[in-house]
């Protein structure tokens, strides 16, 4: 793809041309960016959906099921979750991104794939809200077993890799909307890309982010792990033949999540 | 390929040798000795001693015959002229030719009686000398050479020239009726040439390479990659060919020796496929296209479990039906590099099985599965009569005849495919099989293996005329394989055109291999070595490989009737593009979406103020490239009918630059399958040629063009008009959601 460049040009330009053949970069590097504050441990959470290095919460540590009145809400965990948004399920769109970037006038390029992103990752924040207060609800008010839970949460994901469902999902990660070149339109049809996309991702991952919401943000092994698979699986044509796999592996791993010590 | 290993003929020579033959089974070896005199040995059933034909050599010798009991032999002598002696009955004296050599001469022969002679001059161009009842003066041919020539010719009135050029590579100048200009044939070769023909489209270029080993190119068709053929030659080499598949080049090897090696593909048979239009006369069913229908009707009785059944065979493509237990059904690659290497395989064991059907009925042994140029002028365009006629001579059902809907109703009437769908001018101005960039290309895009590997990666001959003609004979599908045959990709195996029509799209691969001009076959791995698998005549399973099937004659034993010459000149126009620095950009695009419905369609594209200089600047006299983009196409269906896209400027004048065919869009649809791209794939068409002329005739205003749309539909023939029962009805629609302008 990279032009051979006569040796007279400077590495700049050549990284310029890069560059223009892969106009998603600036997304690339807001992808990195979460990364590098993620592993900084800035917006990592517990387990339990609170944040760890933004308030410093009085009950915690503490066991779980006592209703507090002045505690966090499981609305504070959504900056810390954003973010994790960012780094893990951002890097599936980029592909789409590029196609925003290719598609867009060149001075509403950069308009378009930030409009595209933010409203792919509005979607993911809104599911989750849902989830984090689905596992507050659920710890305030029962007493739950973090473990059980957990098992629970990857068998849910084994199984989930094996619908229809999720396939159709992967299938449709080529799926385009038409964006009109100038106008409200333009910003529109950016937006409608965005949340359609947003939604078919996560139909195909929400149980895989369910198992992040479970763990924790801070844990990044389970993040790194995730990330990859839910990547690879969205290589176009090739992607879909790891679902089965990995709802072995992640079988597996509930299994040894339940008995080991 | 069948070459023997080197064996010595002994001597000692301290020349080149050169080589001729007069008939099947005879060689005449000719070398200057270390007496300088010219020396002979033959093989004739055996080899015979060394014979002394005296003389003072300066250079390596040359020889031809052009018919039984002749020879003639030419040398350079101590006076730097050419001489010559010849053979017919007894050998005649050394007879002078004049002239000045700086090389040893090369001769060739296109006729009894006739000579042709060639040698480098002291201006180190090419120079040439004819006999043809009396000697020519001598012409240059210009160039300049670092190599003596090496010449050939393959039939009457054709003449291959080959020498080194200044870049050490070897170059290619020929003769057919004119002499065509020089072309670079590539390699490093450090030796004269040597070349031979064994008939006629056929020529075998032999020189040493910068290791001393002897490295062969031939030409079948289109030029062949430089293969080694091994050895430490310390010569230039000498080839000549005695008869059909047959090859010998001798060289001196470090022993100061004579040494040979032979290529013996005797066995090897050739099937030729012919133009079903050239198999119409005098009767409709000529020996061929019957045995074709009666094979069928076999294939047709035989279980659908039976591997070389039609409908298993048809399945292997794509199928409605389960497939039989272990059948490589579904297989079909479309939208991607593989389009043309899967279905060459796929139609030569088809062919195959029908060979096996034909002889095991008493048909010709040589039957090979003919092809359907629809290119041509009516009445080539229209579908061939033995596909029109209910029943064959014999009063039996004839199993090419599909009557409508199965098969267009217009098409069955006798009317013409429009020269829209059949347009290769496009394809064949492709220089690059699978360019690694955005725009797929000749071949398609490089992705791997896929039933349907995406729009995005459609290469330029997969879509037109491919894509477009599935549709255009199939009309409106149906149901499970009730209608439009050609139009569903899991049924259009079951119309026996579609062999015809995928014979012609392989003939079109090769015909654009001999363009020449860089057009080569992918060299990558991922290409060569994927691996396909089929069924053979005795429904036993095999497997096949790109690497197998790129010499469709060497490696699978068939030519076309109209097996491409040579490679014509390529006008400028032609040469390579290097891959854009930039990628194309949006320049206009339309800001709402159409839906196609069988009408033509107009779609103006907006263009903001901002795009004006750049659309100035590249569409005008720039090196910039255009770009129409049909973007976000949906269907739920096959309408059955192809649409021409044109380029229309203010004024209305309009160029056309590409057609849209959803060819297995409802396969693509299907949401349990992988396929990339569907629904909302994109038809990329380069009109750089078609905005150059819009502009040149003053029809080009960079802020107002439209796109428009027009349906591709069978005419009626010369003179005729269709009844009213056969007008245009409402189509399937195609969404689209926007059309794009693009420059780069």
């Amino acid at each position: 793809m990279t032009p051979a460049a006569p040796g007279t040009r400077v590495a700049g330009f050549r990284l310029r041309e890069t560059l223009a053949w892969r106009p998603e970069w600036p997304i690339a590097l807001l992808v990195a960016l979460a990364w590098v504050l993620m592993l900084a441990g800035i917006g990592a959470t517990d387990g339990h959906g609170d944040a760890v290095l933004t308030v410093d919460h009085a009950h915690h540590g503490q066991g779980h099921g006592q209703p507090s009145t002045a505690g966090p809400t499981p609305l504070d965990g959504l900056p810390g979750w954003a973010l994790m948004s960012i780094a893990m399920m951002v890097p599936v769109t980029l592909p789409a991104v590029r196609h925003v970037g290719v598609n867009s006038l060149r001075i509403r390029r950069l308009r378009g794939m930030a409009t595209y992103t933010a409203g792919y990752v509005a979607v993911w924040v809104a599911f989750g809200a849902v989830v984090l207060g689905a596992l507050a609800l659920l710890r305030s008010n029962l007493v739950v077993n973090e473990r059980l839970l957990l098992v629970g949460a990857l068998v849910v994901a084994a199984a989930w890799q094996l619908t229809p469902h999720k396939r159709r999902a992967l299938f449709a990660c080529r799926r385009t909307v038409p964006l009109p070149p100038i106008g409200r339109r333009a910003d529109v049809a950016c937006a409608r890309y965005a949340v359609q996309q947003g939604m078919r991702c996560v139909i195909s991952c929400w149980p895989l982010m369910t198992v992040m919401a479970v763990v924790g943000h801070a844990n990044l092994i389970w993040m790194v792990v995730l990330t990859a698979l839910i990547v690879a699986e969205e290589l176009p044509l090739v992607g879909w033949r790891l679902s089965t796999p990995a709802a072995v592996g992640l079988a597996l791993a509930a299994g040894l999540v339940a008995i080991v010590p | 390929m069948a070459w023997r290993d080197w064996e010595s003929l002994g001597g000692v020579i301290t020349s080149g040798p050169a080589a001729s033959s007069w008939a099947n089974g005879r060689l005449d070896v000719f070398a200057r000795g270390t007496d300088s005199a010219l020396w002979h040995k033959w093989f004739d059933g055996g080899w015979s001693d060394w014979e002394s034909l005296g003389g003072v050599l300066t250079s390596s010798p040359g020889a031809v015959s052009w018919g039984p009991g002749r020879i003639d032999v030419f040398a350079r002598g101590t006076d730097s002229a050419l001489w010559h002696k010849w053979f017919d009955g007894g050998w005649s004296d050394w007879e002078s030719l004049g002239g000045v050599l700086t090389s040893e001469p090369a001769v060739c022969s296109w006729a009894s009686g006739r000579l042709d002679v060639f040698a480098r001059g002291t201006d180190s161009a090419l120079w040439h000398k004819w006999f043809d009842g009396g000697w020519s003066d001598w012409e240059s041919l210009g160039g300049v050479l670092t190599s003596g020539p090496g010449a050939v010719s393959w039939g009457s009135g054709r003449i291959d020239v080959f020498a080194a050029g200044t870049d050490s590579a070897l170059w290619h100048r020929w003769f057919d009726g004119s002499w065509f200009d020089w072309e670079s044939l590539g390699g490093v070769i450090t030796s004269s040439p040597g070349a031979a023909s064994w008939g006629s489209g056929r020529i075998d270029v032999f020189a040493a390479g910068t290791d001393s080993a002897l490295w062969h190119r031939w030409f079948d068709g289109s030029w062949f990659d430089w293969e080694s053929l091994g050895g430490v030659i310390t010569t230039a080499p000498a080839a000549v060919s005695w008869g059909p598949d047959r090859i010998d080049t001798v060289a001196a090897g470090t022993d100061s020796a004579l040494w040979h090696r032979w290529f013996d593909g005797a066995g090897q048979q050739r099937f030729v496929r012919r133009e079903a239009w050239a198999l119409e006369t005098p009767t409709t069913f000529d020996p061929i296209t019957l045995a074709f229908a009666k094979a069928i009707q076999v294939m047709q009785a035989r279980p659908a479990s039976d591997p070389t059944s039609w409908s298993y065979q048809a399945g292997i493509h794509a199928s409605w039906n389960a497939p039989p237990p272990g059948a490589p059904f579904n297989a079909c690659q479309h939208q991607s590099w593989f389009f043309l290497s899967w279905h060459r395989m796929y139609l030569y064991f088809f062919e195959r099985i029908v060979r096996k059907a034909v002889i095991d009925a008493g048909g010709p042994a040589d039957f090979a599965v003919p092809y359907w140029n629809y290119s041509r002028p009516f009445p080539g365009n229209t579908l061939p009569p033995a596909f029109r006629a209910s029943t064959l001579p014999d009063g039996t059902a004839n199993p090419l005849f599909i009557a409508a809907p199965r098969r267009a109703a217009a098409l069955m009437a006798g009317g013409q495919v429009p020269a829209s769908a059949t347009a290769i001018a496009a394809a064949m101005a492709e220089t690059v099989f699978a360019p690694p960039s955005t725009v797929a290309g000749f071949g398609g895009g490089r992705v791997g293996p896929a039933h349907f590997g995406g729009f995005g990666n459609l290469g330029a001959l997969e879509s037109t005329p491919h894509n477009v003609m599935h549709p255009t004979l199939g009309g409106a599908p149906s149901g499970q394989c009730g209608g439009g045959l050609m139009t569903d990709p899991r049924c259009a195996a079951l119309d026996p055109i579609f062999w015809l029509h995928h014979a012609n799209i392989d003939r079109l691969w090769n015909n654009w291999l001999a363009l020449g001009g860089g057009r080569a076959n992918p060299t990558e791995s991922g290409w060569l070595n994927a691996s396909f698998e089929f069924r053979d005549e005795n429904g036993a399973t095999i497997t096949m490989t790109g690497a197998e099937v790129v010499d469709s004659a060497a490696q699978l034993g068939y030519v076309y009737d109209d097996a491409p010459a040579s490679a014509p000149p390529m006008p400028p126009e032609f040469e390579p593009t290097p891959e854009p620095l930039r990628p194309p950009e949006l320049a206009a695009a339309s800001e709402q979406g159409v839906v196609l419905t069988g009408q033509p369609m107009e779609v103006p594209l907006i263009v903001p103020d901002t795009s004006r200089d750049m659309l100035d600047a590249t569409a005008g006299d720039g090196p910039g490239r255009v770009y129409v983009n049909v973007d976000d196409i949906e269907a739920e269906q096959d309408p059955g009918l192809a649409y021409a896209v044109y380029l229309a400027g203010a004024t209305g004048e309009r160029r056309h630059v590409g057609n849209i065919s959803l060819f297995g869009i409802s396969e693509m649809n299907d949401p349990d399958r992988p396929h990339a791209g569907a629904p909302g794939f994109r038809h990329i068409f380069n009109a750089t040629d078609a905005v150059a002329q819009l502009r040149d005739e003053g029809a080009w205003d960079p802020s107002a063009f439209t796109v428009t749309f027009e349906p591709i539909r069978i005419e009626p023939p010369p003179g005729e008009s269709w009844p009213a029962d056969m007008e245009p009805e409402e189509v399937a629609p195609i969404i689209i959601g926007r059309v794009s302008l693009f420059v780069a």
